[in-house]
């Protein structure tokens, strides 16, 4: 027979299971940021160690199909895997989505291969703070969405990244652009994955 | 007392379950099941009522090898829920 219960206890149990389904940050999340965070880390120091020669830029490039493709990947096995899925889940999925064709759109517009031998400081000028500053706007709304402060603290250094650019001799930039991804996806990133592990364990 | 509340919601464990599920967007089985820390054949007894209701979708998959069940709140259940909480906030109005 089921248990009788009062107006009040029935509303502290709607508040309760609501407040026990808050969204976490799950390790999934945490794999695209260690995605990214590595293979940009990768792009921009094959960029800054070969600096002069036409073929350091192709790092970028190459960054593109396999974050792209693992990207997809990570998604499907996330989605295969998942327990549940909430409505933040779909959004900041959304948010990433959209930061990954942005960055598709910008890093072939300014590295398109065609293009390579007329590469000037003009185009370049933009593409280190125009990038991190989409990466920080997908930052601070992931972690302003799962209240994981690690990605909000991410989004502020890379809009500081990105301003220290505007000042900053063209190699340089690429330096500071790697720090910011450094900073701002690979650490949050190793920490969602280790708070995720933690949170997996006690669900 | 009561007799306006929805009698499909006002059940301790069917309400918790409803209370989940508008919470996330969709959930399964087991996750259900640690989360309001009731049985298996509990949870399965009142998720059948709450699908025949039309208040939840119940949809049978395969995770690799494994069979899961996933739960998703419909329309309706919205639609009931909202209504079963607009009733409990006009009893506890002084």
């Amino acid at each position: 027979m089921e248990k009788k219960f009062t107006e009040k206890e029935s509303l502290d149990l709607i508040v309760g299971m609501i407040e026990n389904a808050k969204t976490n940050v799950r390790k999934g999340l945490g794999k695209h940021f260690l995605l990214w965070g590595y293979l940009v880390t990768f792009a921009g120091l094959m960029n800054f160690i070969f600096w002069g020669k036409s073929w350091a830029f192709l790092g970028w490039l190459g960054m593109l199909p396999i974050g792209i493709i693992g990207g997809f990947i990570i998604g499907r096995r996330n989605a295969r895997e998942a327990r549940y899925y909430t409505h933040i889940d779909k959004i900041v999925g959304f948010v990433w989505t959209g930061f990954s064709i942005s960055l598709a759109v910008i890093t072939f517009a300014v590295f398109n291969p065609f293009m390579l031998i007329n590469l000037t400081r003009g185009n370049l000028f933009f593409f280190y703070p125009s990038m991190l500053t989409i990466a920080a706007i997908a930052l601070f709304i992931s972690g302003k969405a799962y209240q994981f402060k690690p990605l909000i603290y991410g989004a502020f250094i890379c809009w500081a990244c990105a301003v220290i650019c505007y000042f900053t001799e063209l190699r340089y930039d690429t330096l500071i652009y790697v720090i910011g991804f450094m900073l701002g996806y690979i650490i949050p990133g190793h920490m969602i994955m280790h708070k995720g592990s933690n949170t997996n364990r006690n669900v | 007392m009561f007799k306006d509340l929805d009698p499909i919601l006002h059940s301790q464990l069917r309400l918790a379950i409803m209370s989940l599920l508008i919470s996330v967007k969709q959930a399964d089985f087991v996750y259900i099941k640690e989360k309001t820390g009731t049985t298996a054949g509990n949870l399965s007894v009142q998720v059948e009522k709450l699908s025949a209701a039309g208040y939840i979708e119940v949809t049978k998959q395969f995770k690799g090898k494994y069979p899961q069940t996933i739960c998703k709140i419909t329309k309706k259940g919205i639609a009931a829920f909202e209504a079963y909480v607009k009733a409990i906030q006009n009893y506890l109005k002084p």
